[in-house]
């Protein structure tokens, strides 16, 4: 399976593309901000993306909105530390799958990675 | 400085390295302090805006901050780079946001935060646009010791309870 990471942070994406690798994802590709997330989505598919939202160039939020405003479907998980209510009901209106709250460990994203994924393949 | 809002700095300090570091800090000391920082290490620093103001400031003896990065991501450094300044900003961040939640529970509206920075000097002030005192929180750690300090102010126009 194919995963994009989407933080802004070099440190952060190390640790998420770390811990996908156990849960199958054999091709975790990255990109620095929101722009570089739609760019990439636009050229090639993936399974999964984790997507962080406070990044320069373009905010993962509207990078989520551009992504399903191109009509692309792939599951999108917030990973911030956005982590107040309102936040998370603007993310999931725009077209986020789920949400993680940093900080996170292994079996937070384990759980909801698979979580999503089954959620997703039931809805066809 | 609210002192309501000292806690959600500590417990954000402590739920981040015990989730993401596996390491359990101990809390040394607690004082009113102001800008003037003295670090001989990096400083991460994060800024806070909307319905309160603030600033964030983490930092670490260069030995404990590349204990930590080594720890964090596996490494074997041996001296402040890129690697380490960004993990810096992500851990500030990480605080930052975390005890965020618990303030903006009594804000009309989320805080927003900045971008996190990392700077390295020995000796500067870090100017704040308001009269609230900074807290200095220092830690003991397995991986050595760190300081956090804090300012922040609610915008009485906009920080209301809720």
């Amino acid at each position: 399976m194919k995963a994009l990471v989407v933080d802004d942070s070099a440190t952060m994406r190390r640790i998420l593309k770390t811990m996908l690798v156990p849960l199958g994802f054999d091709n975790v590709a990255e990109a620095i901000d929101g722009l570089e997330a739609v760019k990439y989505c636009e050229m090639a598919n993936v399974d999964l993306i984790l997507m962080d939202w406070n990044m320069p160039n373009m905010t993962g939020i509207e990078a989520l909105k551009q992504i399903r405003g191109a009509g692309l479907k792939m599951p999108v998980i917030m990973v911030t530390t956005e982590a107040e209510q309102t936040r998370v009901v603007d993310a999931l209106k725009a077209g986020a799958n789920n949400y993680i709250i940093k900080p996170f460990n292994q079996n937070t994203i384990e759980k909801k990675v698979r979580e999503t994924l089954e959620r997703v393949a039931q809805q066809g | 400085m609210d002192v309501r809002y000292i806690n959600p700095f500590l417990q954000a300090v402590y739920d981040v390295f015990e989730t993401m570091l596996q390491i359990t800090p101990t809390r040394r000391t607690l004082v009113r302090a102001d800008g003037k920082i003295q670090s001989k290490g990096p400083v991460a620093l994060i800024g806070m805006s909307g319905p309160a103001q603030g600033v964030v400031a983490l930092y670490f003896p260069e030995k404990t901050v590349l204990n930590l990065v080594n720890r964090w991501l596996g490494m074997e450094l041996t001296e402040i780079d890129a690697n380490v300044t960004d993990a810096m900003a992500e851990l500030v961040n990480m605080i930052a946001g975390h005890a965020k939640k618990s303030i903006s529970a009594d804000m009309p509206v989320p805080l927003d935060l900045g971008l996190p920075t990392v700077i390295r000097g020995s000796d500067f002030d870090v100017g704040y646009p308001g009269a609230a005192p900074w807290i200095e929180m220092t830690f003991d750690s397995e991986l050595g010791p760190f300081v956090l300090r804090v300012t922040v102010a609610v915008n009485s126009a906009q920080g209301e309870s809720k």
